[in-house]
C-alpha cells in the first residue's frame, strides 16, 4: 500500500481492496469538498495532519459536523489497513482473508474515536493503530471460542448484552425479547454440569432437562414478564434457544460485506453549506493547546521519567517490554524466545509496567505537589502505554 | 492452555488442578446445582485473586464472609467481596467470552453496608485453566454510568465505560485518597416477624430466584441484617436438600455401571487419600479394600456445628446372586482428623424403621454401620443426625 501524504487526500480517500491486496486511492467528493473548503480558509495550519485529525475528532465529540466521522475514517485508512495486515500474518485463519480484516477493523473506528483521549495524546494515528489491533484480536479470540462450542455451550458462555443485541439485531419485538430472555434465563439456571472443568463437555439437554426449562419459565413468567404471555411448551422452548444460538452466531459473525462502516445512507440529506470554518473556535482552541509550552514542558518530563525509570528496571524486565512493545510479540512467543515459564512472562510485564507508572505518579505528586486522582492516574496510564509503544518503534 | 493475548494491563493468573479440585468440593455444600457451580466459580475466582493478591500486594487481604465461616454469598447471588486494608472489592466472575460489559447485582452497590469501592469484572474459563481480570469501575461510576436493569436487578456497565487496566487499578488504590463511594441511602428497617415470615416465604421450594421475589429495599434489608441472613441460609439449604433427598433416590446398580447421581463424587474429591484413616481404611480387609466401587458425597450439618462438613462414603461389593454387600462409612471433611463427638449414622428400612445405627465419641476418626448385603431393587436409606438436625439419602440397590 502506498501511504498518502497530501492533507486533502487524507481526510478525503478511501482505500480500495481487490484479490487481497491493495489497489487504490477512491476520492469521496463531499469530503474533499469539506477538507478543501477548510484549507483555504486557514491557509497556516494547512501542513499539519495532527492537527486536522485532531480537529476533526473534537467535531466527532461535539457532534457539531456531520462529515466529522467520515473524514476521520478516511484519515485512519493506513491505521485500519496495518492492523488487518498484522492480524492476517500473525493469525493464520483461514476463515478470514486481509479484506475481511480490514474490513472488521473499518467497523472499529467508532469504537478508537471513543478510546482516543485528545487531551492526553495528540496522535490519533499510532493510537489507532494498536487499538484496532488489539480489537481484532479480541474479536477473533471470541470467534475462536464460539466456534468450539455447541449451541448449548454458547449460550451459557455469552453476556447478557451480546444476547440482548443478538435478538434486537434479528428483529424480534420487544416482547418477544423479553419472553427469549426468560427463557435463557431459565436454561442458564438449569443446564449445569455436574463435574468440575469446562462446559465445552456438556451433554446435549434432554427431554426432562427441557420439561424442567418450561416449568421454570411458565412459573417466572408471571413474575418476571410485564406482560401478559400465554404458557409456553417444552418444544417452543428449545426452538427458541436454538434460534437465539443462531441470532447470537450471525451476530458475532456478521457476514464481510454486511458492515456499513463507511456508508453514510442519508447522503442525499447532507447539506453542502458547510460550516464556514474560519468563523470555526475549534481551530482556535487547538492552536492555543498545542501552543501552550507548559504542556510541551510537562510533557517531555514525563518522557524524562519514563526513560530514566525504563533503565532502571532490571534486564530481564527490559527485554521483555522489548519483545512486547517493539516487535509486538504475542506472549506466547516471549516464553518460546526466552525460555521463561507463562506465569513469570506474565508476572514480569505486569509489573515491570506498574513500575514505570508509578515512577511517573511519584514524579507528579512530588513536583506538582498534588494528590493525586484516578482520573490522573488513568490518564497517565494511557500516556504510559502510548509511550512504550512509540518509544520502543523508534528505536 | 495459557493465553497467547495478554495485555499487560489485564491480568491473567493460572488455577491450579489442586485450586480447582478444591474449589469444587467447597461448593459442593450449596443447595441447587446453580448456586453450586456460582460458588464454584466464585471460589476459583477468589482463590486465584488472593494468591496473588497476599503475595504481592496486601499481605492481609481477606475475603468478606457471609456467615462467619462460610465465605460465599453464592446461595444469594454472584460476586466476591475481598477486603483490601479499609477498601472492599466485589470481584464479579462470568464465564461470557464476548467481554460484553460488567453486570453487578444490585445487592453489592445499594446494601450500604456492602457497598465497595471497586468492583473488578473477571472472566473464568475453567476449562482453559485460567482466571481473568480484565476491567474496573468504581461505586461512583456504577451509580452515574451504568444502566439499571429492572428484570434482573443488575447495574450493568459497558465494557466500553469500564477501565480497563488493572495496573491503573493498584495505582489508584495505593496512591489516591479520593472517596469512591456515593452515598447510599438506607434500606428500611424489618420487624423480628417480618423477617422471620418472609425468610418462611423465601425458601419455599417453589420459589426459584429469591432475590427477585420481593422488593429490593425488603430483600435487602433482610439481607444486610447477619442474623436473619444466616437464617435464611438455613432454611433455603434445609428445604432444597429436603426436597432433593425426598425426591431422588441413589440407584446403587447404576453405580455399578459406572453412571452416577450429580453429588456422588470419587471419595478423593473429599478426602486426601494420605490421611490416615483413609490409608489404613484402603489397605485392611475390614475396611474399603475389596471394594469395587466408592462413592462420596458432602453433607453441611447447616452450620449446626460451625459450619462443620462430613463425607458420607457408600462402598460397594457385587456379590454372587445379584446381591451387593454395602459399606457405609462418615468422615470429617476438609482434612479434619477428628468427627464432631454424638453424630449418629443410621441404616433405614424402606419403611422408615431404624435396623442399625452407631453414634461418633469424642476424637473418633471415622464411623461406619456394619457391613450388609442388598438384593437388586431393594431399598433402604441412610439418616445422619446431630441434635435435632437430620438428612436421609434414600437408595435402591
Amino acid at each position: 500500500m502506498h501511504s498518502r501524504q497530501d492533507i486533502t487526500e487524507l481526510f478525503s480517500t478511501f482505500a480500495q481492496l481487490s484479490a487481497d491486496r491493495f489497489r487504490k486511492w477512491l476520492t469521496d467528493p463531499k469530503l474533499r469538498r469539506s477538507i478543501t473548503k477548510c484549507l483555504e480558509y486557514n491557509p497556516e495550519v494547512s501542513k499539519a495532519e495532527n492537527f486536522w485529525a485532531s480537529y476533526w475528532h473534537k467535531h466527532w465529540q461535539n457532534q457539531s459536523h456531520i462529515l466529522a466521522k467520515m473524514h476521520l475514517s478516511a484519515y485512519l485508512q493506513e491505521a485500519c489497513y496495518w492492523a488487518a495486515e498484522t492480524t492476517v500474518t500473525k493469525f493464520t485463519n483461514t476463515q478470514y482473508s486481509l479484506a475481511d480484516y480490514f474490513q472488521l477493523a473499518n467497523a472499529e473506528v467508532e469504537n478508537i474515536l471513543k478510546g482516543f483521549k485528545p487531551e492526553i495524546s495528540n496522535n490519533l494515528k499510532a493510537y489507532a493503530q494498536m487499538a484496532i489491533s488489539s480489537r481484532l484480536r479480541d474479536n477473533l479470540r471470541q470467534r475462536k471460542e464460539a466456534d468450539g462450542c455447541t449451541n448449548w455451550g454458547l449460550l451459557r458462555k455469552v453476556s447478557k448484552k451480546l444476547v440482548l443485541a443478538s435478538l434486537s439485531h434479528a428483529g424480534l419485538s420487544p416482547a418477544m425479547i423479553a419472553q427469549y430472555r426468560l427463557a435463557w434465563c431459565c436454561f442458564k439456571e438449569l443446564y449445569i454440569q455436574n463435574h468440575p472443568g469446562g462446559t465445552s463437555k456438556l451433554p446435549e439437554p434432554n427431554h426432562q432437562l427441557w420439561e424442567a426449562i418450561v416449568n421454570l419459565y411458565n412459573s417466572e413468567r408471571i413474575n418476571q414478564l410485564t406482560q401478559l404471555t400465554p404458557q409456553c411448551s417444552a418444544d417452543i422452548i428449545e426452538q427458541w434457544l436454538t434460534s437465539t444460538a443462531t441470532y447470537l452466531r450471525a451476530y458475532l459473525y456478521p457476514p464481510v460485506g454486511s458492515l456499513d462502516a463507511l456508508k453514510s445512507a442519508d447522503d442525499s440529506n447532507i447539506t453542502l453549506d458547510l460550516p464556514d470554518p474560519s468563523s470555526d473556535s475549534l481551530i482556535a482552541d487547538i492552536l492555543a493547546q498545542e501552543d501552550a509550552q507548559n504542556r510541551q514542558n510537562q510533557l517531555s518530563q514525563m518522557q524524562n521519567v519514563l526513560s530514566k525509570a525504563l533503565q532502571a528496571c532490571n534486564a530481564q524486565s527490559q527485554e521483555i517490554l522489548k519483545l512486547y512493545y517493539q516487535q509486538g510479540l504475542t506472549q506466547q512467543d516471549i516464553i518460546k524466545q526466552l525460555q521463561i515459564s507463562q506465569p513469570t512472562v506474565s508476572r514480569r510485564l505486569i509489573k515491570a509496567r506498574e513500575s514505570l507508572l508509578a515512577a511517573l505518579i511519584k514524579w507528579s505528586q512530588e513536583t506538582l505537589n498534588i494528590s493525586i486522582s484516578s482520573n490522573q492516574i488513568k490518564n497517565m496510564s494511557y500516556f504510559l502505554e502510548e509511550w512504550l509503544r512509540t518509544n520502543y518503534n523508534l528505536s | 492452555m495459557t493465553c497467547v493475548f495478554a495485555d499487560p494491563r489485564e491480568w491473567e493468573l493460572e488455577i491450579s488442578p489442586a485450586l480447582q479440585a478444591d474449589s469444587w468440593q467447597q461448593s459442593q455444600v450449596y443447595a441447587t446445582s446453580s448456586s453450586r457451580w456460582c460458588a464454584y466459580i466464585n471460589q476459583i475466582c477468589l482463590d486465584v485473586f488472593l494468591n496473588c493478591i497476599q503475595a504481592e500486594y496486601v499481605a492481609n487481604a481477606t475475603a468478606w464472609e457471609c456467615i462467619p465461616g462460610v465465605p460465599g454469598f453464592w446461595e444469594f447471588l454472584n460476586g466476591t467481596v475481598v477486603l483490601l486494608g479499609q477498601k472492599r472489592v466485589v470481584l464479579i466472575p462470568s464465564e461470557a467470552i464476548d467481554d460484553g460489559e460488567l453486570e453487578v447485582p444490585q445487592e453489592w452497590v445499594d446494601i450500604p453496608s456492602w457497598a465497595a469501592d471497586y468492583y473488578i469484572a473477571v472472566q473464568v474459563k475453567p476449562d482453559g485453566d485460567w482466571v481473568r481480570f480484565w476491567g474496573y469501575t468504581t461505586h461512583q461510576e456504577l451509580k452515574s454510568l451504568a444502566n439499571y436493569d429492572p428484570v434482573d436487578r443488575t447495574y450493568c456497565l459497558d465494557a466500553q465505560d469500564l477501565t480497563k487496566d488493572l495496573n491503573a487499578f493498584w495505582m489508584t488504590y495505593q496512591f489516591s485518597t479520593e472517596e469512591m463511594k456515593t452515598a447510599v441511602s438506607p434500606l428500611p428497617e424489618l420487624s423480628a416477624t417480618q423477617a422471620e415470615n418472609l425468610c418462611q416465604r423465601l425458601s419455599n421450594s417453589s420459589v426459584a430466584f429469591p432475590r427477585l421475589a420481593v422488593p429490593f429495599t425488603t430483600w435487602g434489608a433482610l439481607l444486610e441484617n447477619q442474623q436473619w441472613r444466616q437464617n435464611l441460609y438455613q432454611k433455603l439449604y434445609q428445604q432444597r436438600q429436603q426436597l432433593q433427598s425426598s425426591t431422588e433416590q441413589v440407584n446403587l446398580s447404576n453405580w455399578l455401571q459406572g453412571i452416577y447421581e450429580t453429588y456422588w463424587n470419587t471419595i478423593e474429591t473429599f478426602l486426601d487419600a494420605n490421611s490416615q484413616s483413609l490409608a489404613f481404611n484402603l489397605r485392611s480387609s475390614s475396611g474399603l479394600g475389596s471394594a469395587s466401587v466408592k462413592r462420596a458425597k458432602l453433607i453441611d450439618l447447616g452450620m449446626q456445628i460451625e459450619s462443620q462438613q462430613l463425607v458420607l462414603l457408600v462402598a460397594l461389593t457385587p456379590q454372587e446372586n445379584q446381591e451387593v454387600s454395602i459399606r457405609v462409612q462418615l468422615h470429617p471433611a476438609n482434612g479434619e482428623t477428628y468427627l464432631p463427638a454424638n453424630i449418629k449414622l443410621a441404616l433405614l428400612t424402606e419403611s422408615g424403621e431404624i435396623i442399625q445405627s452407631v453414634q461418633s465419641r469424642e476424637e473418633d476418626n471415622y464411623v461406619q454401620l456394619p457391613r450388609f448385603d442388598g438384593e437388586v431393587g431393594e431399598c433402604f436409606s441412610i439418616q445422619v443426625a446431630v441434635d435435632e438436625w437430620q438428612i436421609t439419602e434414600n437408595f435402591v440397590v
